[in-house]
């Protein structure tokens, strides 16, 4: 479904994304590990449009998108959450989800109704939905990121982030939510510093480090493997 | 207790315009001057917050479309001799291509850049509008009477229509800009506004509403350049392109008033003539008085005027929200 070859980012000297090859099949649930500063986050900048690349193509469904616009990708399928939560702050919870599920589709506001009340109930907003995103404390903001990714009716949905800052039950609650979706036949590339809750929907890890991938395989795999034991976990080798 | 706030808020909205309504046959000349004065800015802030409070463009040169419009319609009613049914629309148009052709050479622009990029361009075609054959150069050229008496023979009666066209273009304005924001559109818009980055990942077409916002704005705001041509009754390139009148008091009346918002330029309009009226004497401290202001404004309240009160209120006196449940407004 989605095909990155030798993708790059430079800023000035500073190399964040080094040559990066990456492919995901339709359905499939992918988690992306990294230490801080490996380009994780850029990585979706540059899937989603938000980051021109230095080099290389990004293809979805082998149409080649490295220079589409954001808009253009939604239109593809392509749906994503920022780390941290970029919501519209003067809008509604439900208007919020409202901007997603017409905007992409071309569907009017009335026709978007009841798909966003749906995609607020999934992300148990609807008690939520008149309030103010402004207002929200960073657990509804977290699912509100979910729930606007989730208004563009994605078929491939890049989570960034999603479950950091949250309690043990409420990265529960968000593990059955993301299950829902992935049971749906969405395709989910999900980068994530809470292994244990990855590795509960990703069913292959990738590992970046320094602008580069360094581990590919199945969760078992990639976390018994000496280079990223030593380079992200810290555990000598 | 706030909701009676907003109820009463709403019924001062409603009495103002039916004073407006009234007021040719209500007030006595000066007032009506004043208020065609007032519903002027009015339109010019609303579109100009359409533009830079909705659409994120920060365009200080608003008030090259007020020239623009100005003289266009100078050159049609007395130069080509049309019909002034014909020049005004031909005058809209003129500015409508005006607006894109500025857009195509400022979209990649922005902040800072864009605000003075827009008033390099404001200023040129300002040079360029003195030095046109036919406008009456630097020292620009008077409306003739009889073109004038088309809308009235005697003074009174002049003020009366050119007032009573200017409340309908702000009231036009205002419609229009409540229809849009209403729309799948301004749902975009209102996204925008609040966060572009995660706009363009909401799949709103930031590049194509940013245009639609400049382009269609300029010929409003040109239409407004003529009905001030109107009341004035000649043009000139220091008048009809003012930066001060045409851009600087309504980036005033929009950031006391509150950006991104419709009430916003209603009560910025407000303060600003009160402020007028009490200070124009007192000379370059009135000028000082309405720095000052805006830097507190700026810095104590972002939101302006009806930010604070919104914050108060928790909605808006002019609804524009989509209700969960029943679609309508809230």
């Amino acid at each position: 479904m989605l095909e990155v070859s030798q993708l790059k980012k430079h800023f000035g000297a500073l190399k964040v994304i080094d040559g990066v090859n990456l492919s995901v099949a339709r359905g499939e649930a992918l988690g992306i590990l990294g230490p801080n500063g490996a380009g994780k986050s850029t990585l979706f900048n540059l899937i989603s449009g938000n980051l021109s690349p230095t080099a290389g193509t990004i293809r979805l469904n082998g149409e080649d998108i490295t220079r589409a616009s954001p808009w253009t990708r939604v239109r593809g399928g392509i749906g994503r959450t920022f780390q941290i939560p970029h919501p519209f702050v003067h809008l509604s919870v439900f208007e919020n989800v409202l901007v997603s599920a017409t905007q992409a589709s071309g569907r009017g506001i009335a026709v978007a109704r009841p798909e966003v009340n749906r995609i607020l109930d999934l992300c148990q907003l609807s008690h939520r939905s008149r309030t103010l995103a402004g207002d929200l404390p960073l657990l509804d903001l977290k699912r509100l990121e979910l729930a606007k990714a989730l208004g563009t009716s994605p078929r491939l949905l890049l989570l960034d982030e999603i479950a950091g800052g949250l309690t043990n039950s409420e990265c529960v609650a968000l593990l059955a939510i993301l299950e829902t979706i992935k049971s749906e036949g969405v395709t989910i590339v999900w980068i994530e510093h809470i292994v244990h809750a990855l590795i509960k929907v990703a069913t292959r890890l990738v590992v970046l480090a320094e602008g580069n991938l360094i581990a590919n395989g199945t969760p078992e795999t990639v976390m018994a493997d000496a280079k990223v034991r030593d380079l992200y976990l810290g555990v000598e080798a | 207790m706030t909701s009676g706030f907003v109820i009463f808020g709403r019924l001062a909205l409603a009495a103002g315009l039916i004073c407006l309504c009234i007021a040719p046959f209500a007030f006595t000349p000066a007032v009506l001057v004043l208020l065609t004065q007032a519903l002027s800015m009015l339109s010019l802030a609303m579109l100009w917050n359409l533009v830079a409070g909705y659409g994120n463009v920060m365009v200080i040169g608003q008030h090259a479309f007020v020239g623009i419009g100005a003289y266009a319609f100078y050159g049609f009613a007395m130069l080509a001799g049309l019909h002034m049914a014909v020049a005004l629309p031909a005058a809209m148009a003129v500015t409508l291509a005006f607006g894109s052709m500025v857009y195509a050479m400022l979209y990649r622009l922005r902040t800072a850049y864009l605000a003075v990029g827009s008033w390099v361009v404001a200023e040129t075609l300002m040079l360029v509008a003195s030095r046109l054959p036919g406008f009456g150069g630097g020292s620009g050229a008077s409306l003739p009477a009889n073109l004038l008496r088309t809308f009235g023979a005697r003074v009174p009666e002049r003020l009366s229509t050119i007032y009573i066209m200017v409340l309908a273009v702000a009231v036009l304005t205002f419609v229009l800009i409540w229809a849009l924001m209403r729309s799948r559109i301004g749902l975009g818009l209102a996204a925008l506004r609040d966060n572009e980055e995660g706009a363009a990942v909401a799949g709103v077409n930031t590049r194509l509403v940013r245009a639609a916002c400049f382009i269609l704005a300029a010929p409003m705001v040109g239409l407004v350049g003529v009905l001030v041509t109107l009341q004035e009754g000649r043009i000139s390139p220091v008048a009809s392109f003012s930066m001060l009148d045409w851009t600087i008091y309504v980036l005033f009346i929009v950031v006391i008033g509150g950006l991104g918002s419709l009430e916003g330029p209603i009560i910025g309009t407000l303060v600003f003539f009160l402020l007028r009226e009490l200070l124009q004497d007192y000379g370059t401290l009135y000028l000082i008085t309405l720095g000052a202001i805006s830097i507190l404004i700026v810095l104590f309240a972002p939101t302006g005027l009806w930010g604070l009160a919104r914050r108060k209120l928790g909605r808006d006196l002019i609804p524009l929200t989509h209700d969960p449940k029943t679609g309508g407004a809230s």
